[in-house]
């Protein structure tokens, strides 16, 4: 039993479900206890010992009905399960005793996923990983649950001219094969499809943003939250905590009235500074499709950063607050780009805005991040506003969608920006933007 | 495997634990006993979350009082911290001795010559105020400190701050505080633990991996049915029926806040107080107020209250006598 626990644990994390050995450990101790027979109890108690959110239980309820109508996979030697065999046999089609070897044309279907059963168990079906094992590993899994057999028995009657014989021998083969075919098609999607999408994501995390085709769109969004949800994670951690020490100055003070006698305590109390992260988002032709990831970023950041402030500009600038907080996210990364005023990019334009309408947002809890290439089409970059928001903001960070190598290079102006930042960043995947927005809310609270 | 894992007989199986629920008037389905079978079997705290007012705090009260043990409540809120979840020191009695015992002190220090052996006279003493008289356990220590066992629920542990989160795992995972003036204080029973979130704020992944988790959501016509009539047995089983279905008819429509178990067995109290042995429009539009929170709700269905009267009374296993 502790085995298909294993296989089961196996295909829930390859259905992105995320399980500690820890949780396994549960998972057996009580499964142990309640037993395998009964398919709702075992559900139920698996269900609340590995799952631990609302996606996570849709999952497991998914991953449940595939892995258990699966046979093989809750196939346990008879002799493990035997007082509790009778049901999970009908429900999964297990076997209850090993099938003898003998007259297979007369063996019947139960048997013939008896032999697929134990089969698949030898031959470790849950190792396939690509959809390209699926013809090897159906001709392999055939072949060892009495295929061979059939295959020269059919040659045999052959010989002999007993063509009935033959042409049900036939029947039998391709009923056993389409059996294999279906029993490695559902181990795909349990084990194999799991460790494929793992491997697509990786891929997709370090390929230029740029260069993502329309299909690659869709996986990005959970792979957005995932990031968004490790950005969160690490600041919940570098958050302090409200009650400070003892003041003894303002503890004295207040028992000046009981003469002297210290009878109510006074703590120092650290102000909860509210951090404000002001973002700047490039939306011109050239940076639109950075900008969509990072503000899918901001978007599930929401949550963390109470104090958002996105604007977008490109000839001129414009606060987009409004639809960020108003549209679901689809909506909003729509309508962004289309929030400023076009014309040909205007950095300079940008720091004047700021400087001359936003003034208010930059103080010492602001980190300012801008995302942009820095091509200001020739026109004036006003370096020296973007020195006096720097001068006053806790931080200005800056991210480049452009190679390094292109920095600076025809209108680009980053170099003479670098000196003002405090940080400069390539993000031209998902991988360098997730690296560039950590180290951008790295002491982002403090 | 097969060593038993079991210790108190009314924890036994998922059947018994629902069934003695049940004589309390708590109606738990398969999965809800099922979870609390194995929190008990396992040791783990159990992370309930879902909608409000489907029943999540009233399963720790429901579990207290069959397992006849003491409710330690902690209410979360934004702000909460150590001092008033875990234990305190009680910095007024302490100053309050010290000066008390003045003349003592002095007296103590008085054979003393030079500045080093008053303080070491002094030191060998301190551990007295720093003692069990003078703490002040708050309810998560509290829960570790009931001979016998207690049922600890954190209420709403999602309005506390993530820090507090950090706070709760030493509590949940090994059932003991540490204190850093008198060391670890382990339980002497490991109490039944019941967190309640509503899911304002996602609870972190340290926590949740430490927990049961079991997600309650609103329960079907059939399992509502028994908690009315469990709660408000007075309630005839026609208009049980009808009112049950005009909730779960409320529940398909778009609003803001829709209405929970709660709120229907709080509307049944109110149809029965009023004599009604059925559901009609001038009725519900008169009681609307019971079940929805919110006036936009209420203009809502004022709209197309009358269409789910008519078919929840139609629909229901007593539509053939109301005909």
């Amino acid at each position: 039993m502790d085995r298909t626990l294993l296989l089961f644990v196996e295909a829930l994390r390859q259905a992105g479900v995320r399980i500690t050995p820890d949780e396994t450990t549960d998972a057996l101790r009580i499964a142990g206890e309640v037993g395998l027979a009964e398919r709702d109890t075992l559900r139920e108690v698996l269900g609340c010992t590995l799952a631990k959110s609302v996606a996570d239980k849709r999952r497991f309820e998914a991953t449940f009905q595939r892995f258990f109508a699966l046979p093989g996979s809750s196939a346990d030697s008879p002799q493990q399960t035997a007082p509790t065999a009778g049901a999970t046999a009908d429900d999964a089609g297990l076997p209850q005793a090993e099938p003898a070897a003998g007259d297979l044309s007369q063996e019947p279907g139960v048997m013939m996923q008896q032999r697929l059963a134990a089969a698949a168990r030898e031959m470790r079906i849950d190792t396939i990983a690509l959809p390209t094992q699926k013809g090897l590993y159906t001709r392999r899994l055939a072949m060892a649950a009495g295929g061979e057999e059939l295959e020269a028995a059919w040659q045999l009657a052959q010989r002999q001219g007993d063509l009935e014989t033959a042409a049900q021998l036939a029947a039998q083969g391709e009923r056993l094969r389409a059996h294999a075919r279906a029993m490695v098609e559902q181990a795909y999607q349990l084990y194999g499809k799991g460790r494929m999408q793992a491997l697509s994501d990786i891929i997709l995390q370090e390929k230029p943003l740029s260069a993502l085709e329309t299909r690659d769109l869709k996986r990005m969004r959970p792979l957005v939250e995932a990031m968004a949800q490790r950005l969160k994670d690490k600041r919940r951690i570098t958050r302090h905590l409200r009650r400070g020490t003892l003041d003894v100055r303002r503890t004295l003070r207040a028992n000046m009235g009981h003469d002297g006698v210290l009878m109510e305590v006074a703590w120092h109390r650290r102000l909860q500074q509210q951090p404000r992260l002001v973002a700047l988002c490039d939306v011109s032709r050239s940076v639109e499709r950075y900008v969509r990831f990072l503000l899918m970023l901001l978007f599930e950041l929401k949550s963390v950063i109470r104090d958002l402030q996105v604007f977008a500009f490109a000839g001129d600038v414009a606060c987009v607050n409004e639809l960020f907080q108003r549209l679901s996210l689809e909506q909003a990364l729509d309508a962004v780009p289309h929030a400023a005023p076009g014309g040909a990019t205007d950095y300079g334009q940008l720091w004047r805005h700021m400087t001359a309408h936003q003034l208010h947002l930059f103080n010492r809890q602001t980190t300012v991040l801008v995302l942009g290439d820095a091509r200001s089409n020739d026109l004036d970059p006003e370096v020296a506003l973007l020195r006096r928001l720097s001068a006053q903001v806790k931080r200005v960070m800056w991210l480049d969608p452009e190679p390094r190598v292109q920095w600076g290079w025809g209108d680009s102006v980053i170099w003479r920006y670098r000196p003002l930042l405090h940080g400069l960043h390539e993000c031209s995947t998902l991988l360098q933007l997730e690296h560039a927005v950590n180290r951008a809310l790295v002491d982002f609270g403090a | 495997m097969s060593v038993s894992l079991q210790k108190d007989s009314r924890l036994a199986s998922p059947a018994i634990v629902a069934e003695g629920l049940e004589r309390l008037g708590y109606i738990a389905s398969p999965s809800v006993a099922t979870s609390v079978y194995v929190s008990a079997a396992l040791e783990k705290p159990l992370l309930v979350e879902g909608p409000a007012g489907v029943g999540k705090t009233e399963l720790a009260k429901a579990l207290a009082q069959y397992l006849q043990k003491p409710l330690i409540r902690l209410q979360c809120y934004e702000g909460l911290d150590e001092a008033r979840a875990l234990y305190e020191w009680k910095y007024g009695k302490q100053l309050l001795y010290v000066q008390l015992l003045k003349d003592k002190i002095a007296e103590l220090t008085a054979g003393t010559k030079t500045l080093e052996q008053a303080l070491a006279v002094i030191h060998a003493q301190d551990e007295l105020f720093f003692s069990r008289d003078f703490l002040e356990p708050r309810p998560l220590l509290q829960s570790l400190q009931v001979p016998g066992g207690a049922v600890l629920l954190v209420d709403e542990v999602d309005k506390a701050d993530p820090e507090f989160e950090a706070l709760l795992l030493e509590v949940l995972s090994d059932f003991q505080v540490s204190i850093p003036e008198l060391g670890t204080i382990v339980a002497t029973e490991k109490p039944l633990v019941v967190l309640t979130s509503n899911r304002v704020r996602e609870m972190g992944d340290a926590l949740r991996r430490r927990c049961l988790h079991l997600y309650l959501n609103f329960p079907d016509a059939a399992l509502e049915e028994r908690i009315v009539a469990a709660q408000v047995p007075q309630c005839t089983a026609r208009l049980r029926a009808q009112l049950v279905a005009f909730v779960h008819g409320l529940r398909k429509l778009d609003l803001r806040k829709l209405p929970a178990v709660s709120e229907t067995i709080d509307w049944a109290r109110t149809l029965v107080l009023l004599h009604a042995d059925q559901l009609a429009w001038d009725l519900v539009q008169d009681t609307l107020n019971v079940l929805l929170k919110f006036q936009e709700d209420a203009e809502q269905v004022h709209h197309q209250g009358l269409r789910l009267v008519q078919e929840a009374c139609r629909d229901g296993p007593h539509a053939a006598a109301l005909r």
